[in-house]
């Protein structure tokens, strides 16, 4: 035998199979349990709210005050969102030994990555999408109007989604159970921009309004936007970006070296 | 370049300081059914798993049809069919949409998919089950339908890494009637299967490759391999229980080593062709030692059991 060959890439090819194994990952979650806790969790969520609006908020709510009411819960949600969905995509596959049929045929890694992430982020973003609508149409029947904000805070939304995916996959790709991965996938987001922003503080005695760089900060373009225009959307997209695809990038080069 | 559809050059793997695979070389040839033999831990399954892209290899080179699986594992996989131990499914989805799900992988047209998989379930005699939950299938039925699905990109390599481990006996008989008939009906096919069954090796097999400790030891077709073997293990069976004297008596004979004796059997080693057995049979009752049973240990596993001895 010859040398070394190279490795002969037909990026179309990649992406067609990636799509199919993204196509396969929704199935997936469709046959399973967890869409049908999140999707009951966001309804009941919904419901609580709609209740509470049309019970006892006054009969001159503004559109913006109502909507976010509703928005307030978004940034929860995407993240049990991303624990239950991204989390698992990559470790279930070992934990299950699904990998002994899917990781033996020819297809390369990064389809299959590039197919669970987006299949976690649409999914992900579509229930939180439906939650919008739903948000919408509750708004308007209250109060006759839809906030115009509605759109921006959806793009931050769709955004901060990205980032959550990222992280989880990470974790996914590093943990050896599904159980591992989710909670520290929950416990990392929830307290990782905490200890930021009190390391920032006490050791570095840096003014919390500076520190953009933290997700939780970023994150919060989602909320702030009925609020006014946020100062730096550009950034705080991009922060959030980063936030996704730095850990996305390392768990893409955990699964490759992670052997079953 | 070699028409040798499978190349193994210089393969190493290491974990830390513990060497599973080491410096291994060896071909696997066209059209044959070869065995891949060693004891627990010889280094089989991480063998297989590298040709796989299921682990990385440390050092070294494996080819699948002159594609270097090291290096471009997707291409190299293109026309390999693989079962790697009792692989599971999406339990979710039946057999005929998982076909579906393996064939879009692989860029065949429905039409295609769809003919192949009928064709392949009816093989596996699985086509009464071919819109059922695949979680709720038996594991001897899994790994049928494993077998099919390495069939459906009409292979021109099938590797198996320990097919009927795991399963009860009614399974690996159907798992190896299986694997027979694929080689009948299938016979430009290439197929390595790593197994510890020698029974299953020499019964299926008309090629094998023996490795221990990560290190080839032996290669070659299954009758060449016998018949280069002229040591062959012998136990008597011996009404009343086997005596010292009666191992004594047997160790005289000429080309008799290393007697044991224990029960009623008597165990010993014996260089010599089928007369030359049967010569030793008058001998064993002209001596008076009252043998009621001869019986010669399967010789593919003599040359296993000799060779792993001499490895070590």
């Amino acid at each position: 035998m010859e040398g070394k060959q190279k490795a002969s890439i037909d990026v179309g090819d990649d992406l067609r199979q990636a799509v199919i194994v993204g196509r396969y990952e929704i199935l997936k979650f469709f046959h399973g349990k967890k869409i049908f806790i999140f999707g009951g969790l966001i309804l009941a969520l919904y419901a609580l709210v709609t209740w509470i609006m049309f019970a006892f908020a006054d009969s001159d709510m503004t559109v913006r005050g109502a909507t976010q009411s509703y928005i307030s819960f978004l940034q929860l949600l995407l993240l049990i969102g991303a624990t239950l969905f991204s989390s698992v995509t990559i470790v279930s596959e070992f934990e299950d030994r699904t990998a002994l049929t899917l990781f033996t045929k020819p297809v390369r890694k990064y389809s299959i990555v590039i197919g669970k992430f987006c299949a976690a982020y649409v999914l992900n973003l579509g229930i939180v999408l439906l939650y919008f609508v739903l948000s919408a149409v509750a708004v308007a029947i209250k109060t006759g109007g839809v906030a115009s904000e509605m759109a921006a805070s959806f793009g931050y939304c769709a955004v901060y989604a990205f980032s959550l995916t990222g992280i989880a996959l990470f974790f996914s790709a590093l943990m050896k159970k599904s159980s591992s991965a989710s909670i520290l996938t929950f416990i990392f987001i929830l307290m990782a921009p905490m200890v930021i922003a009190m390391v920032a503080v006490l050791a570095m005695d840096i003014d919390p309004s500076e520190m953009w760089y933290v997700l939780d900060v970023a994150s919060a373009a989602v909320v702030n936007c009925f609020d006014g225009p946020i100062a730096n959307p550009v950034r705080d997209s991009l922060v959030m970006v980063l936030w996704g695809l730095v850990p996305a990038v390392a768990g893409y080069f955990l699964f490759r070296r992670r052997e079953v | 370049m070699t028409s040798d559809p499978i190349v193994i050059e210089s393969l190493r793997k290491q974990y830390k300081d513990f060497v599973a695979v080491n410096d291994l070389s060896f071909k696997v040839r066209k059209n044959s059914f070869t065995g891949f033999l060693g004891p627990n831990g010889a280094g089989k399954s991480t063998t297989l798993k590298i040709l796989t892209n299921l682990i990385n290899a440390t050092s070294g080179n494996a080819y699948l049809n002159g594609i270097d699986v090291t290096v471009d594992a997707k291409n190299a996989l293109k026309g390999v069919g693989t079962v790697v131990e009792t692989p599971e499914f999406y339990p979710y989805l039946s057999p005929v949409q998982t076909f579906e799900y393996v064939g879009q992988l692989f860029g065949m047209s429905k039409e295609s998919i769809k003919t192949q998989t009928i064709e392949i379930l009816d093989e596996m005699k699985m086509s009464e089950w071919a819109d059922k939950k695949i979680g709720t299938f038996s594991k001897g039925m899994r790994q049928r339908i494993s077998i099919g699905l390495s069939m459906l990109n009409d292979p021109s390599i099938i590797i198996l890494d320990e097919p009927t481990s795991g399963l009860d006996p009614r399974g690996m008989a159907e798992t190896r009637d299986i694997l027979k008939n694929l080689r009948s009906r299938h016979n430009q096919l290439t197929i390595l299967m790593s197994s510890h069954m020698l029974h299953e090796v020499s019964d299926m097999c008309d090629r094998i490759v023996m490795i221990n400790h990560g290190t080839f030891l032996l290669e070659g077709d299954i009758d060449d391999v016998l018949g280069s073997n002229s040591l062959r293990n012998i136990s008597v069976k011996i009404v009343g229980g086997a005596t010292k004297q009666d191992a004594d008596t047997i160790a005289s004979f000429p080309n008799v080593s290393n007697v044991t004796y224990g029960g009623n059997t008597v165990r010993f080693g014996f260089k010599g062709g089928d007369r030359e057995q049967m010569e030793l049979l008058n001998r064993i009752t002209s001596a008076g030692i009252k043998a009621y049973s001869m019986n010669e240990d399967e010789a593919l596993e003599s040359i296993y059991l000799n060779m792993i001895k001499e490895s070590r």
